[in-house]
């Protein structure tokens, strides 16, 4: 466990890891202090159709620690993996954080509104009860690519009609914004980091449609370690032969999938799915998990559906 | 008269599930057990070409991701006629068996911990240990709700067992942490490992890469040994009670898994029905629909008549069988755990509360020295993944026979023209959790009925959450 003095100075890492910059990550620093003296934001998680894999990437941690998170930085009230009641005392713990209300409400998973046994919260259905424990929430966080966008569960025929927490309010009419935070799972950094930034600046972090431009303003293929080769043309054609090459040709979509996860990296920064020589599958982008095939391999790189660098290039300079 | 006494939901599990008892005369005397979310992952698979399946379906859980991506992957090397080389398969059994044991440190410290500890003991810590210290203010001034509203129980109390389990409490999750990094090393990030693909894996594995994860390892089966095993046992002592609760019908099923390199497995796969083992043969299993929302030929059906659950009830040749560590010792008849529980008085492996409990500690022990031994089989500058044309409009069928840390895996592929038009997942917490049918209970079912209910209020009862938690539920892979 860390010491006070330790504490104040792994904030002030997660900052700069997390904002980039060393004033910004002093401000926060600052806020993290006042935090850790009493001010902590009371968090609920509620699963949707959910795999539980954002909650365990969290536990995981990246730059940030997870212990440290839910001992330092926010007093965690209900988590369906880790809360120790269960049953009845488990809804009304629930039921009184959110009657209470100003709380941080992360929700993991679609919601499935076609279909609505097709996911409970104890004896009610999770689109009948989720309705109250979002409207004295000061700030609703979706957490991972299924509430972001209806990710897998609202995929191919999608059975269950599952939505994204935002259709669920719009259809719902709680008007709130929302913080997505995309990813199959998410990448821990990014959440604990805009939880952070939430409690030290009471505001809300710079967002594009909802969703932090910090950690997913830029395209993976602009930050890709693997960059270089893509400029050289030396493109993967056999895995086991080419590790140092661009996976381009493999179906990578980094070129249109908007993340840090190059510069990031994961699970104590050791590694990242383009680094381990596997194309990026996209699984930030609201379109993840796509309807075309995963791997569309190609001769050319022309060929590949998304590779309108130009468009990009663009788009880029006009801003 | 009976009452009817349910936890809805079990929390500190993955999913959602539920549990209805009946008791009477303190006893369970009828047990329902419900799974309660569907999203339909056989049929979203439906005409995507068959390798996405190596990415979506390792989707289906994100605690057991690895087991469905090694299980996917392996039915698609039987579509493409294609055997990963040698250090391919030792990289995969480096990644399935430590992602099983940090898979077990969950279930037992964070999960199943809190129904024997009561941590609001280390509230009182006065000692000089820092971390205790942080602790106990932690828990005494934190506000922290989710530690709080534990059932009413006979919970262990005495101070210094209580501080040293909830000091490991924290510590597990660390240790997963360091594991997962290991993990990532290989598999390139975790949770859903991308690497791993038909044929192999594409990571390029160096010496300084093995370095790491025999560090990783190292540190991992430090815990296990000197913390994991020494606790389990500890509440084996304090709970022996527990060796007689739970108990199913004891038959059991499991998989063979992680090969040596003289061949030698592991685990060998057999069943064990009515006290005789036998081979498995997978065309003896059915998955029985009466009970869960599905029509006659598999499609949901949230308004089914008679039905509880969105879970299936596999069974084989007629019988419900429980799978999970317990089965896998079972079926090989293993001297190690025989004589694990001959410490507690019994001559046989059963099936109970415990006796999973102390399976999965004893197991991860095991696996820790499988993967010292293992991991040296890796050959460095040999191939690591044949080539696999990814988008070959393939025709054919395949089935991957894995293992997950709660029991024997099945993915069954069948594919035409590069399009997937069969996909049937048959996963372990789909045998343990699966409803009744036929006039037989579900394996759960059965274990808790006859649990002695001494606690109840609106936690429900600690005991028959004890029974519940001991199989390790993964509901979102049981229905899937």
């Amino acid at each position: 466990m860390l010491s006070r003095r330790d504490f104040l100075k792994k904030c002030r890492d997660i900052s700069v890891a997390a904002f980039g910059a060393d004033i910004f990550g002093a401000e926060i620093a600052e806020g993290f202090m006042k935090i850790a003296a009493s001010d902590r934001p009371l968090v609920s998680f509620i699963q949707g159709q959910s795999c539980t894999g954002c909650s365990i990437s969290l536990t995981y941690g990246n730059e940030t620690n997870f212990i440290d998170f839910i001992m330092k930085l926010i007093r965690l009230q209900v988590h369906p993996n880790l809360s120790f009641s269960q049953g009845e005392s488990y809804l009304k713990m629930l039921d009184s954080v959110s009657a209470k209300g100003g709380h941080v409400l992360v929700v993991e998973g679609s919601i499935p509104v076609k279909m609505k046994k097709a996911c409970m919260l104890g004896e009610h259905t999770l689109y009948d009860e989720l309705k109250k424990h979002m409207e004295k929430a000061s700030a609703i966080i979706a957490c991972g690519s299924c509430s972001c966008f209806g990710g897998i569960p609202a995929s191919g025929m999608n059975e269950t009609g599952a939505v994204s927490v935002e259709k669920y309010m719009s259809m719902t009419g709680i008007k709130k914004p929302v913080i997505k935070i995309p990813g199959c799972p998410i990448q821990p950094d990014r959440f604990m980091g805009t939880v952070a930034y939430l409690i030290a600046t009471g505001k809300l972090p710079a967002m594009k449609d909802g969703i932090p431009t910090l950690y997913f303003g830029e395209l993976i293929h602009n930050n890709c370690t693997r960059f270089q080769y893509f400029s050289q043309d030396i493109y993967l054609d056999d895995y086991n032969k080419d590790k140092h090459s661009c996976l381009l040709k493999k179906g990578c979509r980094g070129t249109v999938t908007k993340a840090d996860c190059p510069t990031r990296r994961w699970n104590g920064s050791v590694n990242v799915c383009v680094e381990s020589n596997a194309p990026c599958i996209g699984c930030v982008n609201e379109k993840w998990p796509f309807t075309s095939d995963i791997y569309i391999e190609a001769k050319n790189v022309e060929d590949v559906p998304w590779s309108d660098f130009k468009k990009y290039s663009e788009k880029r300079g006009r801003k | 008269m009976a009452r009817i006494l349910s936890v809805d939901p079990v929390s500190r599990i993955e999913g959602h599930l539920k549990i209805e008892t009946e008791i009477d005369s303190g006893v369970v005397t009828r047990a329902r057990v419900a799974g309660n979310m569907y999203r339909g992952f056989e049929r979203m698979l439906l005409g995507r070409h068959p390798v996405d399946s190596a990415r979506i379906a390792q989707r289906i859980c994100g605690v057991c991701h690895e087991v469905h991506g090694v299980s996917s992957v392996m039915a698609l090397e039987e579509i493409y006629k294609v055997t990963p080389p040698a250090n391919g398969l030792v990289l995969r059994d480096m990644i399935l068996g430590l992602h099983i044991v940090t898979d077990h440190l969950l279930h037992f410290y964070n999960l199943c911990l809190p129904d024997y500890a009561d941590f609001s003991v280390a509230a009182a810590y006065s000692g000089s240990d820092t971390r205790l210290k942080d602790i106990s203010a932690w828990i005494r001034n934190s506000g922290t709700g989710f530690i709080g509203g534990a059932a009413e129980g006979d919970y262990i109390r005495d101070k210094d067992a209580v501080y040293r389990l909830v000091l490991h409490y924290f510590e597990a999750l660390k240790i997963r942490s360091e594991a997962a990094s290991g993990l990532a090393l290989l598999g390139g990030k975790v949770p859903f490992i991308h690497a791993l693909l038909p044929g192999g894996i594409t990571t390029e594995i160096t010496a300084d890469t093995l370095m790491k994860y025999y560090h990783v390892l190292e540190k991992t089966a430090d815990f296990v040994n000197n913390s994991f095993l020494p606790d389990a046992l500890e509440i084996a002592r304090r709970y022996p009670q527990y060796f007689k609760i739970g108990e199913t019908y004891n038959t059991f099923y499991a998989h063979s898994s992680f090969k040596d390199s003289k061949g030698t497995n592991l685990f060998n796969a057999g069943v064990i029905i009515n006290g005789e083992r036998k081979n498995f043969d997978y065309s003896k299993v059915k998955e029985l629909l009466s009970a869960s929302f599905y029509d006659n030929s598999g499609r949901p059906d949230e308004n089914r008549q008679g039905a509880y659950s969105w879970i299936k009830a596999p069974r084989y040749e007629g019988f419900p069988l429980e799978v999970g560590p317990v089965a896998r010792f079972a079926v090989n008849n293993d001297a190690g755990f025989k004589s694990l529980l001959g410490r507690f008085g019994s001559t046989n492996i059963t099936s109970s509360t415990m006796s999973r409990i102390l399976a999965r500690a004893y197991e991860s022990v095991r696996l820790c020295n499988y993967l010292f031994e293992r991991s040296e089989d890796f050959r460095l500058d040999e191939p690591t993944i044949r080539p696999v044309d990814l988008q070959a409009p393939v025709t054919g069928q395949g089935v991957g026979f894995s293992v997950a840390a709660r029991g024997a895996l099945v993915h069954h592929i069948t594919a035409e023209k590069g399009k997937v038009t069969d996909y049937k997942m048959i996963v372990p917490s789909t045998w343990n959790f699966g409803p009744a049918a036929d006039g037989k209970a579900g394996v759960v079912e059965k274990a808790i009925t006859g649990t002695p209910v001494r606690f109840g209020g609106e936690g429900g009862s600690v005991e028959v959450g004890r029974v519940v938690r001991s199989f390790d539920p993964c509901t979102a892979c049981s229905v899937h």
